[in-house]
């Protein structure tokens, strides 16, 4: 059997600190070996520069260029796919098919089916309002997904 | 009743990756973690919901309206692409952290061809509006219930000691055979 330590490395990351801001430590993740053949290895950069960056709270004091390992804590990180994804959809959902319960029949000649598809629309966007004040709260609160957890190689000497 | 046989006919009978084999490529891709997987799950179901009702629309109201369904397909795609790209916008804009932690997965769906092959079905189906947003809410919880089963799995193999001509990729795809072959017993239910 393998051991713990190493079942908990394989579920962490590695990645290079590329700048310092404030308490916060900009980091670069390692590309995998997997990466090399994906069709959509382009599309998957959120900032759109190529490289999978992120912004992490700097609790170890790491440099800039300090190798570093992070570990992703997976009880934040369900909670924030819940509340991103599942709120909006359980919005549309609930938009679409109450008003299929209580709108029968057209309006001024508008169709039922686009009466309900605007309504789940409008409250995604209101789902979108509670995402936006719930995120800003819990950044208050320094709620984060990802962490630094040691540094690998250090620059200092 | 009708809502709920569709329900389960989509996530579990005919469910679109052990069954139908739609969108294998993120089932072995982002299925090594739990994490990853109930938000890759949970992003393409949201995704597929809404797919689902803009392709009834599109296909009721523009296609068949102006007889041009031979170009199904390339709507659907066309649509499908924009419609992750303003989710990805919309997430962006409501929450930065959020997109820097999840927005990875949503590019991701563009290339899915579950999503391409849920429009393509529920057109074929004849389902009407309502039942088509559960159709396609019902085929995301299905890739959901399978990516997570997968991910279970792969967790466990971690700590096993798979003989070495097995580790990594083959032993993965037996794994996603087995569980194919558990969930053929559910076909004939309904």
């Amino acid at each position: 059997m393998k051991n713990s330590d190493q079942y908990f490395k394989n579920d962490c990351e590695t990645a290079t600190v590329v700048d310092l801001q404030e308490n916060w430590a900009v980091v670069e993740l390692d590309e995998k070996g997997a990466c090399h053949n994906c069709g959509a290895k382009m599309l998957c950069r959120p900032n759109g520069s190529g490289k999978r960056i992120l912004r992490i709270s700097n609790t170890i004091n790491a440099n800039i260029g300090d190798q570093v390992l992070i570990e992703q804590i997976g009880a934040n990180q369900l909670k924030l796919t819940l509340i991103q994804y599942g709120l909006p959809l359980i919005g549309f959902l609930a938009g679409v098919l109450l008003t299929g319960r209580f709108i029968k029949d057209s309006i001024l000649g508008v169709p039922v089916e686009i009466i309900q598809m605007f309504c789940g629309i409008l409250v995604v966007i209101l789902s979108g309002f509670g995402i936006y004040f719930w995120s800003k709260r819990k950044a208050k609160r320094g709620f984060y997904v990802f962490r630094l957890r040691e540094i690998l190689n250090s620059t200092r000497k | 009743m009708n809502l709920i046989l569709i329900f389960i006919s989509a996530a579990i009978i005919n469910n679109y990756v052990l069954v139908s084999f739609l969108g294998i490529c993120p089932f072995i891709g982002v299925s090594k973690k739990l994490g990853s997987a109930v938000s890759m799950g949970m992003a393409t179901t949201f995704v597929m919901t809404i797919t689902a009702a803009v392709a009834w629309l599109l296909n009721k109201y523009i296609l068949v309206g102006l007889h041009l369904e031979f170009l199904q397909i390339v709507s659907f795609i066309l649509v499908i692409a924009s419609l992750v790209q303003l989710v990805e916008m919309f997430i962006k804009k409501v929450s930065r952290p959020l997109y820097d932690t999840l927005g990875i997965f949503l590019p991701l769906i563009t290339t899915n061809c579950a999503i391409l092959g849920l429009a393509l079905f529920l057109v074929m189906k004849q389902y009407n509006f309502t039942e088509s947003i559960v159709f396609g809410f019902a085929s995301g919880v299905g890739f959901t219930l399978a990516l997570v089963i997968m991910a279970g799995i792969r967790e466990e193999l971690e700590l096993a000691e798979v003989p070495q001509p097995f580790r990594g990729a083959p032993i993965t795809l037996i794994v996603a055979g087995c569980l194919a072959l558990a969930f053929m017993g559910f076909s004939g239910l309904i």
